[in-house]
């Protein structure tokens, strides 16, 4: 089963954003979406990603992305 | 009550806990140092040094009023007869002091039968094997205990009930209690063996430990699930 990869850090340069810029308008603290962004997180709630669309104006598919070939770290047991 | 405050309750039980396995210990080990050196003593000390001689005399009243049937004044004349001249057998058994029933004589209108005198030796030797089923019994509380003490400090450290740290000294603490099903009996056999020059020391599974150990187990288990859904919401943002 491939992986959902997050795609922040990319969608945050097109917008030209700091993390810390992002962190205050998401609400979220720069350790968290630092965490989103390095992929070590494991699920994310709908009201966190509105938040980041409405921030970075875009939408859910700009910043997931599934990619079939990755390995999954819930399915590597 | 909020997620804050739940933890600090948790927090403060530890730190109870703590405190009181702390005390345990220290007064379990002094105990446990105490009766090892009273053992190896006795060990060392002649067993005919000395030796305690128990001693205690006993009645039995007979009372035929208490019987429903009539019991004639011959009759009663022969039973205390009989006791008299030894043809009745009979005692009492008081674990250590074994004594024998031999005269009888009539008071008012009942029987009392008055025993010897009974005796029992309590010898060095018997001493120090109980002072050592003693020692081993401390031992196992002493382990029990210092498991216990590391859960407690755990609970007080943690900033989440479902931690692995917790949850594994909580495996530990069940582990350590299993040596309780099999030697539980030992205080027991301590009091038995003070009389006898035999050690004697049967060993039975006591299931209400086995419950518990199987219970606290069961709880791990719980733990563990509470311990990924822990990490599931802490990797959801």
């Amino acid at each position: 089963m491939g992986k959902i990869i997050l795609r922040l850090d990319r969608m945050m340069a097109d917008r030209k954003m700091s993390l810390n810029e992002l962190s205050e308008k998401v609400g979220v603290s720069n350790v968290n979406l630092s965490k989103m962004k390095t992929g070590k997180i494991s699920a994310i709630r709908f009201s966190t990603l509105e938040a980041i669309c409405d921030v970075l104006n875009c939408q859910p598919g700009d910043i997931l992305e599934y990619d079939p070939n990755a390995v999954s770290e819930n399915n590597e047991e | 009550m909020n997620k804050n405050k739940a933890i600090a309750k948790i927090n403060k039980y530890g730190k109870y806990g703590s405190i009181i396995t702390v005390v345990m210990i220290v007064i379990v080990s002094i105990l446990t140092l105490v009766t090892l050196v009273a053992a190896v003593g006795t060990k060392f000390i002649p067993d005919d040094l000395f030796k305690i001689n128990l001693g205690t005399q006993a009645e039995v009243i007979i009372n035929p009023s208490a019987i429903d049937s009539d019991v004639d004044a011959a009759t009663f004349d022969q039973i205390t007869y009989a006791i008299n001249s030894g043809k009745v057998q009979g005692g009492l058994n008081l674990g250590a002091v074994s004594m024998e029933l031999n005269t009888a004589e009539v008071v008012g209108d009942v029987v009392v039968c008055k025993t010897t005198e009974g005796t029992g030796e309590l010898h060095l030797t018997n001493v120090g094997n109980v002072l050592l089923l003693v020692v081993v019994s401390l031992l196992l509380t002493l382990i029990s205990t210092i498991f216990g003490f590391k859960f407690c400090k755990s609970i007080e450290k943690c900033e989440s009930p479902f931690e692995d740290n917790v949850i594994k000294k909580m495996r530990y603490m069940a582990f350590s209690l299993l040596p309780w099903a099999v030697f539980s009996s030992i205080p027991k056999y301590a009091v038995n063996n003070l009389f006898n020059n035999n050690l004697k020391v049967n060993l039975t599974l006591d299931m209400n430990i086995i419950l518990i150990v199987l219970v606290i187990l069961a709880l791990t288990v719980v733990f563990k699930y509470g311990a990924i859904l822990q990490q599931e919401s802490d990797e959801t943002l």
